[in-house]
Protein backbone atom coordinates (compact mmCIF):
# COMPACT_ATOMS: atom_id res chain seq x y z
CA UNK A 1 0.00 0.00 0.00
CA UNK A 2 1.38 3.41 -0.87
CA UNK A 3 2.11 5.94 1.86
CA UNK A 4 -0.73 8.19 0.71
CA UNK A 5 -3.23 5.33 0.90
CA UNK A 6 -1.96 4.25 4.28
CA UNK A 7 -2.34 7.76 5.69
CA UNK A 8 -5.87 8.02 4.25
CA UNK A 9 -6.85 4.66 5.80
CA UNK A 10 -5.46 5.68 9.22
CA UNK A 11 -7.17 9.07 9.07
CA UNK A 12 -10.49 7.50 8.02
CA UNK A 13 -10.33 4.94 10.82
CA UNK A 14 -9.50 7.53 13.49
CA UNK A 15 -12.26 9.93 12.48
CA UNK A 16 -14.79 7.12 12.00
CA UNK A 17 -14.21 6.05 15.62
CA UNK A 18 -14.50 9.67 16.77
CA UNK A 19 -17.67 10.12 14.72
CA UNK A 20 -19.29 7.00 16.21
CA UNK A 21 -18.32 8.04 19.77
CA UNK A 22 -19.66 11.55 19.09
CA UNK A 23 -22.96 10.15 17.82
CA UNK A 24 -23.42 7.90 20.83
CA UNK A 25 -22.65 10.73 23.27
CA UNK A 26 -25.12 13.07 21.54
CA UNK A 27 -27.85 10.42 21.49
CA UNK A 28 -27.16 9.63 25.14
CA UNK A 29 -27.29 13.21 26.39
CA UNK A 30 -30.00 14.51 24.06
CA UNK A 31 -30.34 18.08 22.79
CA UNK A 32 -31.64 19.59 26.01
CA UNK A 33 -29.04 17.77 28.08
CA UNK A 34 -26.26 18.99 25.81
CA UNK A 35 -27.24 22.64 26.15
CA UNK A 36 -27.95 22.62 29.89
CA UNK A 37 -25.49 23.09 32.74
CA UNK A 38 -25.74 19.36 33.42
CA UNK A 39 -24.34 18.78 29.93
CA UNK A 40 -20.97 20.28 30.92
CA UNK A 41 -19.45 16.84 31.36
CA UNK A 42 -20.73 15.67 27.98
CA UNK A 43 -19.40 18.79 26.27
CA UNK A 44 -16.00 18.28 27.90
CA UNK A 45 -15.93 14.64 26.80
CA UNK A 46 -16.86 15.64 23.26
CA UNK A 47 -14.07 18.19 23.13
CA UNK A 48 -11.73 15.59 24.60
CA UNK A 49 -12.68 13.05 21.95
CA UNK A 50 -11.87 15.42 19.12
CA UNK A 51 -8.53 16.51 20.52
CA UNK A 52 -6.72 13.18 19.86
CA UNK A 53 -8.23 13.26 16.37
CA UNK A 54 -6.48 16.54 15.73
CA UNK A 55 -3.22 15.43 17.28
CA UNK A 56 -3.26 12.39 15.01
CA UNK A 57 -4.20 14.57 12.03
CA UNK A 58 -1.23 16.88 12.70
CA UNK A 59 1.01 13.84 12.95
CA UNK A 60 -0.32 12.61 9.60
CA UNK A 61 0.29 16.03 8.04
CA UNK A 62 3.88 15.90 9.29
CA UNK A 63 4.22 12.34 7.97
CA UNK A 64 2.83 13.50 4.58
CA UNK A 65 5.34 16.36 4.47
CA UNK A 66 8.17 13.93 5.16
CA UNK A 67 6.77 11.59 2.52
CA UNK A 68 6.76 14.35 -0.08
CA UNK A 69 10.36 15.22 0.74
CA UNK A 70 11.34 11.54 0.41
CA UNK A 71 9.44 11.12 -2.88
CA UNK A 72 6.97 8.65 -1.38
CA UNK A 73 4.09 10.93 -2.33
CA UNK A 74 4.12 11.74 -6.03
CA UNK A 75 2.24 13.88 -8.54
CA UNK A 76 -0.69 11.51 -8.75
CA UNK A 77 -1.11 11.45 -4.97
CA UNK A 78 -1.16 15.26 -4.96
CA UNK A 79 -3.78 15.31 -7.71
CA UNK A 80 -5.88 12.78 -5.79
CA UNK A 81 -5.61 15.00 -2.70
CA UNK A 82 -6.69 18.07 -4.68
CA UNK A 83 -9.65 16.29 -6.28
CA UNK A 84 -10.74 14.93 -2.88
CA UNK A 85 -10.55 18.44 -1.41
CA UNK A 86 -12.70 19.84 -4.24
CA UNK A 87 -15.38 17.20 -3.76
CA UNK A 88 -15.29 17.41 0.05
CA UNK A 89 -15.75 21.19 -0.04
CA UNK A 90 -18.90 20.87 -2.13
CA UNK A 91 -20.30 17.97 -0.12
CA UNK A 92 -19.73 19.68 3.24
CA UNK A 93 -21.25 22.95 2.00
CA UNK A 94 -24.30 21.07 0.76
CA UNK A 95 -24.56 19.17 4.05
CA UNK A 96 -24.48 22.34 6.15
CA UNK A 97 -27.01 23.97 3.83
CA UNK A 98 -29.41 21.01 4.03
CA UNK A 99 -29.08 20.72 7.82
CA UNK A 100 -29.80 24.44 8.25
CA UNK A 101 -32.86 24.23 5.99
CA UNK A 102 -34.08 21.12 7.81
CA UNK A 103 -33.68 22.84 11.19
CA UNK A 104 -35.53 25.86 9.91
CA UNK A 105 -38.39 23.68 8.69
CA UNK A 106 -38.49 21.76 11.96
CA UNK A 107 -38.48 24.77 14.28
CA UNK A 108 -39.98 27.62 12.27
CA UNK A 109 -43.25 27.46 14.23
CA UNK A 110 -41.43 27.66 17.57
CA UNK A 111 -39.46 30.68 16.46
CA UNK A 112 -36.17 29.38 17.84
CA UNK A 113 -33.79 26.50 17.30
CA UNK A 114 -32.57 24.67 20.44
CA UNK A 115 -29.03 25.86 21.13
CA UNK A 116 -27.79 22.28 21.40
CA UNK A 117 -28.08 22.07 17.62
CA UNK A 118 -25.43 24.75 17.22
CA UNK A 119 -23.04 22.66 19.26
CA UNK A 120 -23.85 19.55 17.20
CA UNK A 121 -23.42 21.44 13.94
CA UNK A 122 -20.10 22.94 15.01
CA UNK A 123 -18.46 19.71 16.11
CA UNK A 124 -20.39 17.61 13.62
CA UNK A 125 -19.10 19.64 10.68
CA UNK A 126 -15.51 19.28 11.89
CA UNK A 127 -15.90 15.52 12.28
CA UNK A 128 -17.74 15.16 8.98
CA UNK A 129 -15.11 16.99 6.91
CA UNK A 130 -12.26 15.23 8.74
CA UNK A 131 -13.84 11.85 7.98
CA UNK A 132 -15.02 12.65 4.47
CA UNK A 133 -11.73 13.95 3.09
CA UNK A 134 -9.57 10.81 3.64
CA UNK A 135 -12.43 8.58 2.49
CA UNK A 136 -12.71 10.63 -0.69
CA UNK A 137 -8.94 10.38 -1.16
CA UNK A 138 -9.30 6.59 -1.13
CA UNK A 139 -12.34 6.65 -3.45
CA UNK A 140 -10.68 8.98 -5.97
CA UNK A 141 -7.47 6.93 -5.75
CA UNK A 142 -9.34 3.71 -6.61
CA UNK A 143 -12.07 4.90 -8.94
CA UNK A 144 -11.44 8.45 -10.01
CA UNK A 145 -9.63 10.08 -12.87
CA UNK A 146 -6.93 12.60 -12.06
CA UNK A 147 -5.16 12.76 -15.40
CA UNK A 148 -2.16 15.03 -15.83
CA UNK B 1 -12.25 19.06 -30.32
CA UNK B 2 -12.66 15.59 -28.77
CA UNK B 3 -10.27 14.64 -25.98
CA UNK B 4 -7.54 12.29 -27.22
CA UNK B 5 -7.13 8.87 -25.62
CA UNK B 6 -3.56 8.22 -24.56
CA UNK B 7 -2.20 4.68 -24.78
CA UNK B 8 1.21 3.56 -23.60
CA UNK B 9 3.65 0.67 -23.89
CA UNK B 10 5.06 0.99 -20.43
CA UNK B 11 4.37 -2.57 -19.36
CA UNK B 12 5.90 -4.18 -22.42
CA UNK B 13 8.93 -1.88 -22.32
CA UNK B 14 9.37 -2.50 -18.60
CA UNK B 15 9.22 -6.28 -18.99
CA UNK B 16 11.61 -6.14 -21.92
CA UNK B 17 14.03 -4.14 -19.78
CA UNK B 18 13.72 -6.64 -16.93
CA UNK B 19 12.50 -4.00 -14.49
CA UNK B 20 9.98 -4.41 -11.73
CA UNK B 21 7.30 -1.80 -11.18
CA UNK B 22 9.16 -0.70 -8.05
CA UNK B 23 12.41 -0.31 -10.00
CA UNK B 24 10.71 1.80 -12.65
CA UNK B 25 8.93 3.88 -10.01
CA UNK B 26 12.20 4.65 -8.22
CA UNK B 27 13.87 5.54 -11.50
CA UNK B 28 11.08 7.92 -12.46
CA UNK B 29 10.52 9.49 -9.05
CA UNK B 30 6.97 8.26 -8.61
CA UNK B 31 5.22 5.55 -6.62
CA UNK B 32 4.62 1.96 -7.64
CA UNK B 33 0.90 2.73 -7.47
CA UNK B 34 1.32 5.35 -10.19
CA UNK B 35 3.18 2.86 -12.40
CA UNK B 36 0.33 0.36 -11.90
CA UNK B 37 -2.23 3.01 -12.88
CA UNK B 38 -0.15 3.99 -15.91
CA UNK B 39 0.15 0.40 -17.11
CA UNK B 40 -3.61 -0.04 -16.73
CA UNK B 41 -4.02 3.22 -18.70
CA UNK B 42 -6.07 4.64 -15.84
CA UNK B 43 -3.77 7.63 -15.44
CA UNK B 44 -2.20 10.02 -17.91
CA UNK B 45 1.06 11.40 -16.51
CA UNK B 46 2.27 14.95 -16.52
CA UNK B 47 4.75 15.89 -19.21
CA UNK B 48 7.69 15.76 -16.81
CA UNK B 49 6.78 12.26 -15.62
CA UNK B 50 6.20 11.14 -19.23
CA UNK B 51 9.70 12.34 -20.12
CA UNK B 52 11.14 10.61 -17.04
CA UNK B 53 9.51 7.34 -18.07
CA UNK B 54 10.75 7.62 -21.66
CA UNK B 55 14.23 8.42 -20.36
CA UNK B 56 14.12 5.33 -18.11
CA UNK B 57 13.70 3.21 -21.25
CA UNK B 58 16.15 5.29 -23.30
CA UNK B 59 13.29 5.80 -25.69
CA UNK B 60 11.53 8.73 -27.30
CA UNK B 61 8.38 9.90 -25.62
CA UNK B 62 6.24 9.03 -28.63
CA UNK B 63 7.67 5.50 -28.58
CA UNK B 64 6.20 5.11 -25.10
CA UNK B 65 2.94 7.08 -25.41
CA UNK B 66 0.53 7.21 -28.33
CA UNK B 67 -2.63 9.19 -28.72
CA UNK B 68 -5.65 8.35 -30.80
Amino acid sequence: MSLARRLAVISSAVWLIIGIAFTFLILDSGLEGLASSSGERTRSVLAGIILPGYLISFALIWWTYKGRRAGEIDERDRKVERRATEIATIVVLLTVFLVCIALYDAYVDRGAVPVGWLYIMAYGTIIWVSLLHPMLRLAVDFFGSVDG
Amino acid sequence: MAKATIHNRIRSLREAAGLTQTDLAKHCGCTRQTIIMLEQERYVPSLSLAFAIAHAFSARIDDVFQSE
